[in-house]
């Protein structure tokens, strides 16, 4: 049992070692101011859910449906479960570096792999409760439920992130299988996986409709849960009803396929794992030579590595895939778009701030370069041995990270112009505004990733998904578009100031910022990247 | 080629490195030898750009590694010792890009290139991914990455671990065919077989000081190296 407690610490300890707080705690640099933020990014995720449950719990409660709260909570944790692990669960499980190792001592492979699974769940946990507390206390707040029901509360809580992470480790397996061998791997994984997904989304959305078909009723919706979800239907049906059945149900639903699918696991494993990290080595084939700078070099070199990981793409692109399904669906003009743009012009939003809000927004989650410099892992020691120009280095990441984005987003650009009729002026004003955000965010990802940097990972998920610089560079982004849209919305609160004349003065400012932040790194790039 | 003055790098309140001396003149066998923690490898990433450093002087062939470290990179060509590449890439990718960073024809790079894969019989395999290869394989194809771009000064940091007997004699050949031709090399090792019948001159360091440095001959005399080097760092 010692074993596998030490085995989970050193789990645990992996995955927050990303994110810097036990290293800067230790060495007392930048650790208080660090912690502050991952604090208050916490707290601002636990308000903006406290908001939402509370604005739905408003609607919902005159009609007596407030328990859709715990609905929609029960949801969204499952959701982001299963969004964010994707990948998550396949690198964790079966490509992390120290598995070998792991394998060579005396401790039996299912402990070991109890002690992964135990690391992702507890991570999820997190999240959970920190989607949770707003949640339950909006509801405890209308409802003055018993307090049994705060423990079903907690039992609920526990147990949702499990089967999500069952049906990612499922999946990802099965892409990893069904592609290991391939000359393109990496990208049959990619469309694959985008494939599963999109085929759960779209069985999601049939449900949805399914259920609106139905009378709406307390009863109804709730059955139609349990059948086409039991896991979260007996959930929510043992809290709304304190129905300790139910909850049985429920905990069934919800472990044991989680200790069913961690009992194969455990028997196959090291075959398992072995399938997965096989590569193949290729005798002979043409060897090719061809001549490049060192820029183009260095650039070419990023894109590889880029394009060779699929997580890596899922991950930094997900703002980029997220306009793209915008506009896309922007052009098949549902009624729900229609809608949605009708509410946001009646509330005095122009198309153009429509589709320019909405990109930089999405944007914000976008950012290639932030977890780039640590990526660079051991082969760090290649360039800086290198006569290489740290400046350059510096300037292929922030290439690939250019060059990737601004293609789509000029096609996204051009999509809404006609499908959200913005006209000319207004294209030029998204597509411009845009690519300095691309270029800006960019920037501030590798000036992040200068300072905040691990290179002792096990593997690339924990860099991509959790480090410090990823999460800084998304909350700056975030706050960023958030500070340009409320500063709008506040100069129009004492005077009607033109929107084009705006976007005009924040591309100048945008555009000083990151001639600002090119010279902090042309200065200060040598000496930052031999403190690596 | 190489001179090292009153280097000094420490790790906290630990000094790693303490006021080290070296020259190392074109066409030296350099061997430079101590315990594990000693300080080789953080003398061998100082004099290579990896590692910056508190106090002292580098100079590669005249230029100050702290005033232009470009330049002296240029003719160093360093083989760490555990042979991380990028393993997203081919072997022949991965020998283009270095190519690519010292500016080498493609003429030159293609004649390079077949020279040395052929010699360390991996000319096979350089269309597969570094992922697929084995330890000794991502060795030599390092070695072969440093080679091809005829380097003044090679630095390598115990480069005989992982390589086999054939791929290890094939690397001593060209230690002694470079240094013929004027270059120089210095290298960390714990074979002190290997260093004793290879370097014509070696240093020997204790907790991040030097014991010893000088002719090879010299300073061993008529006993071997292992009795030398056992008894400067017992006395210690």
């Amino acid at each position: 049992m010692n074993k596998f407690i030490s085995l989970t610490k050193i789990n645990l300890i992996a995955a927050l070692r990303q994110m810097n707080l036990l290293r800067r705690r230790a060495a007392n640099k930048h650790g208080s101011a660090f912690i502050g933020i991952v604090a208050i990014m916490l707290l601002a995720l636990m308000a903006y859910a406290g908001w939402f449950a509370y604005k739905i719990s408003s609607i919902l409660n005159p009609i007596g449906l407030e328990w859709f709260v715990l609905v929609a909570l029960l949801f969204i944790i499952t959701f982001f479960v299963f969004s964010t692990s994707l990948y998550t669960v396949n690198s964790v499980l079966f490509e992390s570096s120290d598995t070998e190792q792991l394998f060579a001592y005396p401790i039996p492979k299912y402990q070991i792999l109890f002690s992964k699974v135990l690391g992702l769940v507890v991570e999820n946990w997190i999240v959970a409760f920190v989607l949770a507390l707003p949640f339950i206390s909006v509801y405890g707040y209308y409802v003055h439920p018993p307090i049994i029901f705060y423990f079903y509360a907690l039992i609920c809580i526990l147990i949702s992130p499990l089967i999500p992470l069952c049906l990612i480790a499922i999946i990802s397996y099965l892409v990893s299988v069904l592609t290991s061998g391939t000359q393109f791997k990496n990208y049959f994984n990619l469309v694959l996986t985008i494939g599963m997904i999109a085929g759960i989304t779209v069985g999601l959305n049939r449900i949805a409709k399914q259920i609106q078909l139905s009378n709406i009723s307390a009863s109804s919706i709730l059955s139609s849960i349990k059948t086409y979800y039991p896991p979260l239907g007996y959930a929510v049906s043992g809290l709304y009803k304190i129905n300790p059945l139910d909850m049985l149900i429920a905990i069934a639903w919800n472990v044991l396929p989680f200790v069913l699918l961690c009992g194969i696991l455990s028997i196959f494993y090291a075959s398992l794992r072995s399938r997965v990290v096989a590569t193949k080595i290729v005798k002979g084939g043409k060897l090719t030579f061809g001549t490049s700078s060192k820029l183009s070099a260095l650039t070419k070199k990023e894109f590889t590595h880029f394009f060779h990981s699929p997580m890596y793409i899922l991950n930094s692109c997900i703002g980029i895939i997220l306009i793209t399904i915008f506009s896309i669906t922007s052009s098949g003009q549902g009624k729900g778009f229609k809608a949605l743009v009708a509410a946001l012009n009646t509330m005095g939003a122009s198309s153009t701030q429509v589709a320019l809000i909405t990109f930089l927004v999405i944007l914000s989650t976008a950012n290639i370069t932030a977890p780039s410099i640590s990526l660079e892992g051991k082969n760090l020691w290649i360039i800086k041995s290198f006569p290489v120009n740290p400046m350059e280095a510096l300037m292929a990441k922030l290439a690939v990270h250019t060059i990737t984005l601004t293609p789509l987003l000029i096609i996204d650009s051009i999509i809404v112009t006609f499908t959200m009729k913005i006209g000319f002026s207004g294209f030029i004003i998204v597509i411009l505004s845009c690519v300095l955000y691309v270029v800006l965010g960019g920037l501030v990802g590798l000036i992040y990733n200068l300072h905040f940097h691990r290179f002792d990972f096990i593997n690339e998920m924990q860099v991509v998904k959790n480090s410090a610089s990823v999460i800084l560079t998304l909350i700056t982004q975030l706050a960023t578009a958030a500070a340009v849209i409320f500063l709008y919305w506040l100069i129009n609160q004492f005077v009607a100031f033109n929107f084009y004349v705006y976007t005009v003065i924040i591309m100048v400012i945008a555009l000083g910022a990151i001639a600002s932040l090119y010279r902090y790194l042309y200065r200060k790039s040598e000496k930052l990247f031999l403190q690596l | 080629m190489l001179e090292i003055r009153n280097l000094t790098k420490s790790y906290g309140k630990t000094n790693a490195v303490d006021n080290l001396s070296l020259t190392i003149n074109d066409g030296d066998i350099f061997g430079f030898i101590g315990h594990n923690g000693a300080g080789k490898t953080t003398t061998i990433k100082a004099v290579v750009g990896i590692h910056e450093f508190d106090s002292g002087e580098i100079i590669v062939n005249g230029i100050s590694v702290k005033s232009d470290a470009i330049s002296c990179k240029e003719q160093i060509a360093y083989i760490p010792d555990n042979p991380d590449l990028y393993e997203f890439l081919t072997g022949i990718k991965y020998l283009n890009f270095v190519s690519d960073i010292f500016d080498l024809s493609k003429a030159d790079r293609a004649k390079a290139i077949d020279k040395f894969s052929t010699e360390f019989e991996m000319k096979d395999v350089l269309s597969s991914p570094i992922s697929s290869y084995s330890h000794g394989m991502k060795q030599k194809l390092a070695i072969i990455s440093a080679l091809i771009h005829k380097p003044r000064l090679l630095v390598l940091d115990e480069p005989f671990v992982g390589l086999d007997p054939k791929a290890a004699f094939i690397l001593k050949e060209h230690f002694r065919q470079m240094t013929a031709e004027g270059a120089s090399i210095f290298f960390s090792t714990h074979g002190l077989e290997v260093a004793q019948k290879l370097c014509n001159k070696i240093a020997i360091i204790k907790n991040g000081r030097l014991l010893e440095a000088g002719e090879t001959d010299e300073i061993i005399g008529k006993k071997s190296l292992e009795d030398v080097f056992m008894e400067l760092t017992e006395n210690e």
